[in-house]
């Protein structure tokens, strides 16, 4: 028996750390908080180390019997084969300048999700190992050694980090915590625990080309229908050319777009884009993923996905690559194809416009270029017929996505195109856009539903800004140029703006755009009427 | 945080009783001596270290606009795609500590008209960014003023850093400004730390233990110069020794906390390049800074690039032909007829 | 004095007392986040227990308001407490925190027969709250557990279509609108 607890009681209920340090703290596995693992067999057939099952919030995780020494080692190999890693697990002053960047510790207010003690984890292990001072000292200093509790922190930790690197913008040393998360995955993975979530779209990207493991022929009929979707709405049906060899450009975009609402109006904006300019290209149904699973997974996993695009290219005989609206694909194609299966095939040639004539030639050696600034190009020369009028009802805002704002700088092509396909376009605040841009709180291949709590958490700095031009402008549509943003802003949208829609830049572009030989559109894109349509008629 | 100050009062304690019990040639020539070796020698050995390790990708953060089209303004030297923006952006980190200066916080502001209530915004917040360039540029000047009592005769540039030092003229001797604030400096940094619960909680021990030991540093030096008024000239003949390899102390009368001082100088010189303080080298290494962001027009090879093995095409073919063939999609091979 | 007078003077320390009660309820790891030195409230979700604080009191007071106007100050702490991890009872029992405060700091001056009962119909505003929370807590539960369906159908949306395709050969719009 005992008495009924007063509010204050049950509110003080919720388990409470000890003053300890940060040092002594143990993550907690709410559900919630942390994605479903990986299934072993995927593993397998991935080739990945040590497969096993278990499950993260069990006591025991089955790690392999000889699990310290792996990881002692891998550790090691990643010290010597990256400058980046010695470097940064030495120089941190923990100044805090990147703690409150971060939009996991702004939503979740754990002080391990602020990027100094994220690397912290990590470098209180390098610590014990390769510096003097902690081999000497040990705890003392911050120093402490592996063990199974550590293991559970490291993935915690990694899989609560969106790479999106707002951190090393303001960090003084720019360290870069991506990185950081980047190689304890890869450590994690050593001794086999990985997320379902990345490791299911990694096996089907490697062997059908798409993230949902579609075959060919399928993925083929799927596009097809959004070509039909384009002439109920257009009266044009835009072709689809499939693996023909002999064409200028091969056009590879995140395949994402081909399933997902709403990135398939992005796509269909594509279609009727290239339709328009009778652009000579071709998809590729074997090179039909452009986001790369394999960067949330390891520097090899990324390599072997991205090698197919150039394989492709030189199979196909194209003289470069388009790529369209997605995230990661373009950090991986900006900072890292080259380098990963550069040199390009002989086929391909610094990529020049068809259109309008112009080199990119700040694409010389990937020889492949993002359709923001493609598009904007042809806008620039005055060679696409727009109405900007048709996106009239929309008061748009843009979002920047994490990789192109800060491993690319893509920042003013998409908001030139969109200035000009829409007459309302306005900014987030300050600080929370371009290269300060907050993360949607779920890219890196955290965007799964298992997680959704923690993404709401995550995402509300950016919610918290959209919501504020929803009130302050009557903002009601956020364009970006992401596919895993395409699906991870709606629900947060829905969540912390209510009312707000989301699509790709090329989906306005299509909608404003003004077709050769096109019926009166009376609908957008998504096949809704549009509203300013009747003023017209009466013409 | 009170044992590293503990640990720092030690230090001057130990090396105070050694000069008053006769070691000073201990504290006074074989650890200085001792101290700009393990310097040396220490930092090299960490640059080596880090050069040892290959760049495999560059992974430059963009802090603006790329290099694309004629018609968009590049952000030069935040997202440099020349050796010339790169080196713009270097000078600026390393100068002006530009990644700093962009520091926000988030503040609330009350009543916000559009919020109806208090709404939080990313605020510019220098705070950090002027004390940090105050320390450092002080601590700069501090040690280029030292070099009085390297040379002989006092190179010019050294009398004019005095010269413009003193500007106030007050005191005698003449007050320098850069003593002071460096004093005033080390104090916010440390008080950032113990007061900021935030920053307490990520402060390690070696985060406290180089601002206790440069402020005993500063204060050892501010007291010799202004309260024990050492003599300068003896100081000087003794530094000059030192430099010149011909120590001599025997006929010396040396101040018990200069010899505090000189060994404090030298821990700073034995901790350095086995602490966080190897920063000052290190952002010269770093590749999210030092790299040109043309990743897209020029290859960056990667040494250690693992040769290429994935699903090839005619892997793939040969899995999917027959539902291929029936879509229509083009083929290398057609299947065999069925039977 | 009435209670709007009462109020008026101790509004200030009310929302003060209330907001360290929330932080308080938050275990120790994330109150020096939650509470750093200059401002207590540098960091979002301590923006947001203010400005819940605000309109809370404003409500308790019995001043003149709009219903509106009070949920919206409310809404984004109840929005960020209902994706915390926090039992539903935890989530929303921060409105009784106010209990104790207002049993401080107000009780004392309204402790006479004349003005118990106006006393009474504070906490019984304080009921009314309570309530709002858990509408809004609710709605938010719900809308997540939406937007959960709601992104599993859309990353397979024109899958579906498709294989709705597939299986028959009628056209398309025969197949709307039934069946699924």
């Amino acid at each position: 028996m005992a008495k009924l607890p007063t509010p204050q009681m049950l509110m003080a209920s919720r388990p409470d750390f000890p003053k300890a340090a940060w040092l002594d703290t143990k993550p907690l596995f709410a559900p919630g908080s942390y994605c479903y693992p990986e299934k072993k067999d995927t593993m397998e057939l991935l080739h990945m180390p040590n497969p096993h099952d278990w499950d993260p919030s069990a006591e025991d995780w089955n790690l392999p019997e000889n699990w310290e020494k792996i990881l002692c080692d891998a550790f090691e190999e990643r010290l010597e084969k990256h400058r980046s890693l010695k470097l940064f697990m030495d120089i941190c002053v923990r100044c805090g300048a990147c703690a409150d960047k971060c939009h996991f510790f702004l939503g979740t207010n754990d002080p391990k999700n602020m990027p100094v003690l994220r690397a912290e984890l990590l470098r209180s292990l390098y610590r014990r190992d390769h510096a003097m001072l902690g081999k000497i000292l040990g705890r003392k200093i911050g120093a402490r050694k592996w063990d199974k509790e550590v293991v559970k922190e490291l993935f915690y930790y990694a899989y609560q980090c969106t790479e999106c690197r707002r951190c090393s913008l303001f960090c003084p040393y720019g360290i870069d915590t991506a990185e950081i998360t980047a190689i304890v995955r890869e450590l994690m993975h050593e001794v086999g625990l990985g997320i379902h979530w990345i490791m299911d779209p990694v096996k089907n990207c490697s062997f059908t080309g798409n993230h949902l493991g579609i075959q060919p022929h399928s993925f083929k009929e799927i596009v097809e229908m959004l070509a039909d979707d384009c002439e109920t709405v257009t009266g044009i049906r835009p072709k689809t050319p499939f693996n023909e060899k002999g064409h200028e450009i091969l056009f590879i975009t995140p395949s994402g777009d081909v399933f997902a609402d709403p990135g398939i109006y992005t796509f269909m904006g594509y279609l009727l884009l290239f339709h328009e300019l009778d652009l000579d290209y071709t998809f590729s149904t074997y090179a039909s993923e452009g986001g790369n699973f394999g960067s949330f997974t390891s520097f090899n996993m990324a390599k072997k996905l991205n090698a197919k695009m150039y394989a492709e290219a030189k199979r196909l005989g194209v003289k470069w690559i388009l790529g369209g609206e997605c995230g990661h694909m373009w950090r991986v194609i900006n900072q890292y194809m080259e380098t990963y299966n550069g040199p390009t095939p002989d086929n391909m040639v610094v990529p020049t416009s068809p259109i309008t004539g112009t080199v990119f030639k700040h694409a010389a050696a990937t020889k492949m270029v993002h359709i923001t600034e493609f598009t904007a190009d042809l806008i620039r020369h005055g060679k696409l017929n727009l109405d900007p009028s048709r996106n009239d009802h929309i008061i748009t805002t843009f979002h920047d996505s994490c990789n192109p704002a800060r491993a690319m700088g893509l920042l003013d092509e998409p908001r030139y195109i969109l200035k000009h396909v829409c007459n309302h376009f306005v900014e987030m605040p300050e600080n929370t856009i371009r290269e300060q841009t907050f993360c949607c709180g779920a890219g890196s291949g955290l965007n799964t539903e298992e997680i959704m709590e923690l993404r709401m958490r995550s995402g509300m700095p950016r919610g918290n800004a959209l919501r504020y031009v929803q009130q302050k402008f009557g903002v009601n549509h956020m364009a970006c140029v992401c596919a895993i943003d395409r699906a991870t802003l709606p629900p947060l949208a829905d969540y912390w703006a209510p009312g707000v829609n989301v699509s790709g830049v090329h989906e306005l572009v299509a909608n404003a755009l003004v077709m050769k030989g096109e019926g009166k559109r009376t609908m957008d894109l998504r096949q809704e009427d549009l509203p300013n349509v009747d003023a017209e008629e009466d013409q | 945080m009170l044992e590293s100050l503990i640990v720092v009062l030690l230090i001057g304690a130990i090396a105070w009783i050694g000069s008053a019990i006769g070691l000073t040639a201990v504290f006074g020539i074989v650890l200085p001596y001792v101290a700009v070796c393990v310097f040396v020698v220490g930092l090299v050995r960490r640059m080596i270290y880090w050069a040892k390790s290959p760049v495999p990708f560059a992974i430059p953060t963009t802090g603006g606009q790329e290099h694309s089209l004629d018609f968009i303004k590049q952000d030069k030297f935040d997202c440099p795609n020349t050796k010339w923006g790169v080196f713009v952006r270097m000078v600026l980190e390393v100068l002006l500590f530009r990644s700093l200066f962009r520091n926000t916080r988030a503040i609330s502001f009350e009543n916000d008209p559009v919020n109806n209530g208090p709404r939080v915004v990313y605020y510019s917040s220098k705070w950090l960014w002027f004390f940090a360039l105050l320390f450092h540029y002080c601590f700069f000047l501090v040690f280029l003023r030292h070099f009085r009592f390297f040379m002989e005769p006092v190179p010019a540039c050294i009398s004019f850093v005095e010269a413009v030092d003193g500007v106030l003229q007050i005191g005698s001797p003449r007050f320098f400004l850069t003593g002071g604030i460096l004093l005033v400096a080390i104090l916010f940094l440390l008080a950032r730390r113990i007061f900021d619960q935030r920053l307490r909680y990520i402060s390690l021990i070696n985060d406290y233990f180089p601002l206790w030991l440069l402020l005993g540093i500063v204060i050892s030096g501010l007291y010799l110069r202004y309260f024990d008024k050492a003599e300068i000239a003896q100081v000087k003949i003794f530094i000059m020794g030192l430099t010149h390899f011909s120590p001599v102390i025997s006929n010396l009368d040396l101040n018990g906390i200069f010899i505090v001082h000189l060994t404090l100088v030298s821990t700073l010189l034995i901790y350095f390049p086995f602490s966080k303080l190897v920063h000052m080298p290190g952002v010269f290494f770093s590749p999210t800074r030092n790299l040109p962001t043309n990743t897209r027009e020029v290859r960056h090879i990667n040494p250690w690039n693992p040769p290429s093995q994935f699903f090839t095409y005619p892997e793939y073919e040969d899995r999917y032909r027959e539902a291929m063939a029936e879509a229509g999609l083009p083929l290398e091979k057609q299947p065999k007829p069925a039977e | 004095m009435n209670t709007q007078q009462i109020f008026r003077d101790k509004t200030d320390k009310i929302v003060k007392l209330w907001v360290e009660a929330v932080i308080n309820c938050y275990p120790d790891r994330s109150r020096p986040a939650l509470s750093s030195n200059m401002d207590p409230f540098t960091n979002p979700v301590g923006g947001m227990i203010r400005e819940a604080a605000q309109g809370l009191v404003l409500a308790i007071s019995g001043a003149d308001i709009q219903i509106e106007q009070i949920k919206k100050s409310i809404e984004r702490l109840i929005k960020i407490r209902a994706v915390q991890a926090l039992s539903p009872g935890e989530a929303i029992g921060i409105i009784y925190l106010f209990k104790p405060i207002l049993r401080a700091e107000i009780l004392p001056q309204m402790n006479k027969p004349s003005s118990f009962s106006e006393y009474l119909d504070i906490e019984s505003r304080l009921d009314t709250l309570a309530m709002m929370a858990f509408d809004l807590y609710v709605r938010d539960r719900e809308v997540l557990a939406d937007i959960r369906i709601k992104e599993i159908r859309n990353q397979y949306a024109e899958l579906k279509r498709w294989a709705q395709n597939l299986n028959s050969n009628a056209p398309l719009g025969t197949f709307t609108g039934c069946g699924n």
